[in-house]
C-alpha cells in the first residue's frame, strides 16, 4: 500500500495505490496527516489505483472527512472502481463525500 | 480449555500451539542458531584446511624441485671437474684427437705417441702421477693401465699403477700390475675397453671402503689399437657436505644420493655403506614413515638424488596458522554464545510479557465470547423462531458481535424477536473495546425500544458522543413482530444480508446508512418487509465475503449464496456449518485475517 502525495497551491491529491487493509491502514499516518493539513482547503484522493478497502481504511476516510468538515473543507474521491464504490454505498460513506 | 490450560500453552510449555503444531522454544531455537553457526564456521574451516594442504604441497613439490635442481648442478659441478682433470691427464703425454661417431656426437680419443709412454720407466710414471695428484687435490687419485703386451719387459702382466693422496701430503703408490692382472675384468678397465670412449663407472667401493666414481679414458696407439686406460677417482664424499649444506628445503629434510642400489649420500653415514636399497625402498619407507618424498634421476652417471621431508615441516605453516584460526574462531564463537545468551535472557524476557499480555487477552477473549448467546438451540420451547450463529475470530479478541433476543411489549403483549450483527472497525484490543460497548448498549436499549432504526441511531449517538478515535461500528439490527411476521431491518453500513423466501435465495437490497460511531445525530432508516413459513434470514460479517486463500483470491458474495440455494431446506444450524465448511474448503491452509461471524435466523409464522 502506497499513498502518493502531490500538493497544489489550494488542494492537495492524494493517489492510493494497492490494498488498503487493516495492516496497511496503521502503516499510511504520516500520508494521512498530510492529507489532513489541507483540511481547510480541498482534498482530492484519487482511488484509481486502489484494490480493496477495508474498515480500517474506512476508518481513515471517516477521520479525513471529519477534520475536512470542521474546517469547512472538501474531501473528494475520484475515479473509485465498482467495487470501491459498492463498500461506499453499503457504508454509507457515499454520502459523505463528493464522488467524481 | 480453560484460560489457566490457555495461558501454559502460550508460554510454549507444551511444545505445541493451538493447532496441534510443533512449536520450538526460545533455547531450542537458539540452540539450533549455534548449531548452524558452528557447523558452518566448521565447513568454512575444514574447506580452508583441505585448501591450504594442497597448496603447501603443491609449494612443497616446487621447493623441493628446485632443490633437486641444485644438487645435480653441485654434482654435475664436481663431476666435470674431475672430467677435466683427467681430460689434462691424458693430454700431458697423449694426442687428443676430436672424433665424430655414428651418431654425429664429437668426443675426444686420446692416441699414445712413443713421446712419453714406452720409454718412460714405472717411477717416472709414478713421479709424474703424484705430481699430477699434487696439483688436483680435489681427487682421491689418478692410475694408468695398459694393456698386457705393454711394458712386457718389466711388468709381465702389462704395467698399471696408481697414486692415492690418502692423507695430507702423504702419495701412496699401488702397483696394481703386481697384484696379478684380474682387474682388466673390472668394469672400469673391461667396460671402458669395450665401449670405446670415456666414461664413468658406477660408484664403488675401493680397497679401503671409501666410495668412489672413476672417471676412465681409453687410450690408442697410432693404429688405433686399445692400448691402455686413463683414470682418476673421486670420492664421493666430496660433495656430500656442499650438498646438505645448499640442498636444505626444509628445517628437517633428509638429502639423500643413491644408486640403483646404495646410498652415496645419507644423512646417516652407516647407511652408506652398510645398507642396501633402490628408490623402490625409499618410496616404501617414507611412505611407512608418513614422509614425502621427491626425487630425480641424474643421466650420466645413473644416480638418484632424492628428498625426503616430514610432512610437519610441509605443514607447518598451514598448522600455525591453522592454529591461529582456532584460536580467533573460538574467540568469536564465545562472543557469539554470550552475545546469544543475552538475546535469549531479553528475548525471555519480552516472550514472558507477551505471554502474560497474551494471556490476558485470553481472559479478554472469553469475557468477550461470554456476551454472545452460544446456547443452542436458543428458544428449544419455541416452533415459530429458530436461530443458529457463530463466531470465528481471527485474533484473540476481535470486533465482530452478535446478538438476539425475544421480547415482549408490557402494554400490548406483543413478542418480537430482535436481532443485531456486527463489525467494529480494525482488530485486536481497540475493536474489542468497542464491541462490548456495542453488545452492551444493544442488550439494553433494545428491551425498551421497539424501533429498529431508534436502537441503531442510540448506540450511533453513544459511540459517537466520545470517539476521540473515530472508531466506527457497521451493524444491522432487525426486529421481527412474531405475530404478524414484519421486518423492521435497520442496516448501519453493514453487508447486505441474504433472504430465503417462497424459494428464491437473494441478496436483500437494504437502504445503506452511516456505521454507528461515524457522526452522532444522523438519522436512520429502515427497511421493512414481510416474511414467514420457514422464511431463512442469513446475516454474515465482511470476514465471510473477504476471506482470501493462499491465492489472494477473495471468497467473494456469489459463492455463499449459491451454497445458501442448495441448502435451503436444511436447519439454520446445518445451513450455517456448511457455508463454514465450503469456507474453509476455499481458504486451505491461509491464514484468517478478520473476524467471521455468520447468523441465521428462521421463521414460521404462528
Amino acid at each position: 500500500m502506497e499513498i502518493i502525495i502531490k500538493e497544489n497551491a489550494n488542494s492537495i491529491e492524494g493517489h492510493f495505490v494497492g490494498r488498503l487493509d487493516t495492516v496497511a491502514a496503521t502503516k499510511v499516518g504520516s500520508e494521512m496527516a498530510k492529507l489532513g493539513e489541507y483540511a481547510d482547503r480541498e482534498i482530492l484522493l484519487d482511488f484509481a489505483e486502489l484494490e480493496f478497502i477495508s474498515s480500517s481504511g474506512l476508518r481513515l476516510l471517516l477521520m479525513l472527512n471529519k477534520q475536512s468538515k470542521a474546517k469547512k473543507g472538501k474531501v473528494i474521491i475520484a475515479n473509485a472502481s465498482d467495487d470501491i464504490k459498492h463498500v461506499l454505498k453499503l457504508t454509507g460513506f457515499i454520502s459523505l463525500f463528493e464522488i467524481r | 480449555m480453560n484460560i489457566r490450560e490457555k495461558i501454559r500453552e502460550l508460554k510454549w510449555t507444551n511444545g505445541r500451539d493451538a493447532n496441534g503444531k510443533k512449536m520450538y522454544s526460545m533455547w531450542q531455537l537458539c540452540l539450533w542458531l549455534l548449531f548452524l553457526v558452528v557447523a558452518t564456521y566448521s565447513l568454512s574451516f575444514a574447506r580452508n584446511y583441505y585448501i591450504a594442504k594442497q597448496q603447501a604441497l603443491l609449494d612443497a613439490k616446487t621447493k623441493a624441485d628446485l632443490n633437486l635442481q641444485i644438487a645435480s648442478c653441485i654434482i654435475d659441478k664436481h663431476l666435470s671437474q674431475v672430467e677435466i682433470s683427467c681430460d689434462n691427464l691424458a693430454s700431458t703425454f697423449l694426442e687428443a684427437k676430436d672424433v665424430i661417431d655414428e651418431n654425429g656426437n664429437k668426443y675426444k680419443k686420446f692416441i699414445y705417441h712413443n713421446r712419453f709412454g714406452a720409454t718412460a720407466s714405472k717411477s717416472e710414471i709414478f713421479d709424474g702421477l703424484e705430481l699430477f695428484t699434487k696439483a688436483n687435490p680435489h681427487l682421491w687419485g689418478a692410475a694408468i693401465s695398459f694393456e698386457t703386451d705393454f711394458y712386457q719387459d718389466t711388468c709381465p702382466n702389462g704395467l698399471c699403477v696408481f697414486v692415492r693422496h690418502s692423507a695430507k701430503d702423504v702419495y701412496e703408490h699401488v702397483d696394481i700390475s703386481a697384484m696379478g692382472d684380474n682387474f682388466r675384468e673390472k668394469e672400469w678397465y673391461g667396460g671402458t675397453k669395450k665401449l670405446g670412449r670415456a666414461q664413468w663407472t658406477k660408484p664403488y667401493l675401493d680397497v679401503i671402503g671409501e666410495l668412489i666414481v672413476s672417471y676412465c679414458i681409453p687410450i690408442y696407439d697410432e693404429n688405433n689399437k686399445f692400448i691402455g686406460i686413463v683414470d682418476v677417482d673421486y670420492q664421493l664424499s666430496r660433495f656430500n657436505e656442499e650438498l646438505t649444506k645448499e640442498v636444505h628445503p626444509y628445517e628437517n629434510s633428509e638429502l639423500m644420493l643413491l644408486t640403483s642400489n646404495q646410498f652415496i649420500v645419507h644423512p646417516n653415514r652407516n647407511y652408506i655403506k652398510d645398507k642396501q636399497t633402490s628408490i623402490e625402498d625409499l618410496k616404501r619407507d617414507c611412505e611407512a614413515d608418513n614422509k614425502k618424498l621427491y626425487f630425480s634421476n641424474i643421466d650420466s652417471n645413473m644416480m638418484t638424488v632424492a628428498l625426503v621431508c616430514s610432512n610437519e615441516d610441509i605443514f607447518r605453516n598451514v598448522e600455525e596458522i591453522t592454529s591461529k584460526i582456532k584460536l580467533y574462531g573460538a574467540i568469536g564463537l564465545l562472543i557469539t554464545l554470550i552475545l546469544l545468551f543475552l538475546t535469549i535472557v531479553e528475548i525471555k524476557k519480552v516472550t514472558e510479557s507477551r505471554a502474560n499480555i497474551e494471556s490476558e487477552l485470553c481472559v479478554a477473549s472469553n469475557i468477550q465470547m461470554d456476551m454472545l448467546p452460544k446456547m443452542f438451540p436458543a428458544f428449544p420451547d419455541r416452533q415459530d423462531i429458530n436461530v443458529y450463529a457463530t463466531l470465528k475470530p481471527a485474533k484473540s479478541v476481535g470486533g465482530d458481535l452478535y446478538d438476539f433476543l425475544i421480547k415482549k411489549d408490557p402494554q400490548t403483549g406483543k413478542e418480537s424477536f430482535c436481532f443485531i450483527i456486527g463489525d467494529v472497525s480494525g482488530k485486536g484490543v481497540p475493536a474489542s473495546l468497542l464491541m462490548a460497548m456495542v453488545c452492551s448498549l444493544f442488550r439494553d436499549i433494545a428491551r425498551k425500544e421497539l424501533k429498529a432504526s431508534k436502537i441503531v441511531s442510540d448506540i450511533n449517538n453513544c459511540i459517537s458522543d466520545r470517539n476521540e478515535h473515530d472508531m466506527f461500528c457497521t451493524l444491522a439490527v432487525g426486529i421481527i413482530d412474531l405475530e404478524t411476521g414484519h421486518l423492521e431491518y435497520c442496516n448501519a453500513g453493514h453487508n447486505q444480508p441474504i433472504i430465503a423466501k417462497d424459494g428464491e435465495v437473494d441478496y436483500v437490497d437494504v437502504t445503506p446508512n452511516l456505521p454507528v460511531g461515524a457522526f452522532g445525530d444522523f438519522e436512520y432508516i429502515s427497511d421493512e418487509m414481510t416474511i414467514g413459513g420457514n422464511d431463512k434470514l442469513f446475516l454474515y460479517t465482511d470476514g465471510l465475503t473477504e476471506a482470501e486463500n493462499i491465492k489472494k483470491e477473495e471468497y467473494g458474495e456469489q459463492a455463499p449464496l449459491e451454497i445458501i440455494k442448495n441448502h435451503m431446506n436444511d436447519t439454520t444450524t446445518n445451513l450455517v456449518n456448511h457455508v463454514l465448511s465450503e469456507l474453509s474448503a476455499f481458504v486451505g491452509k491461509a491464514e484468517q485475517s478478520d473476524d467471521i461471524t455468520l447468523m441465521c435466523i428462521q421463521f414460521n409464522k404462528k
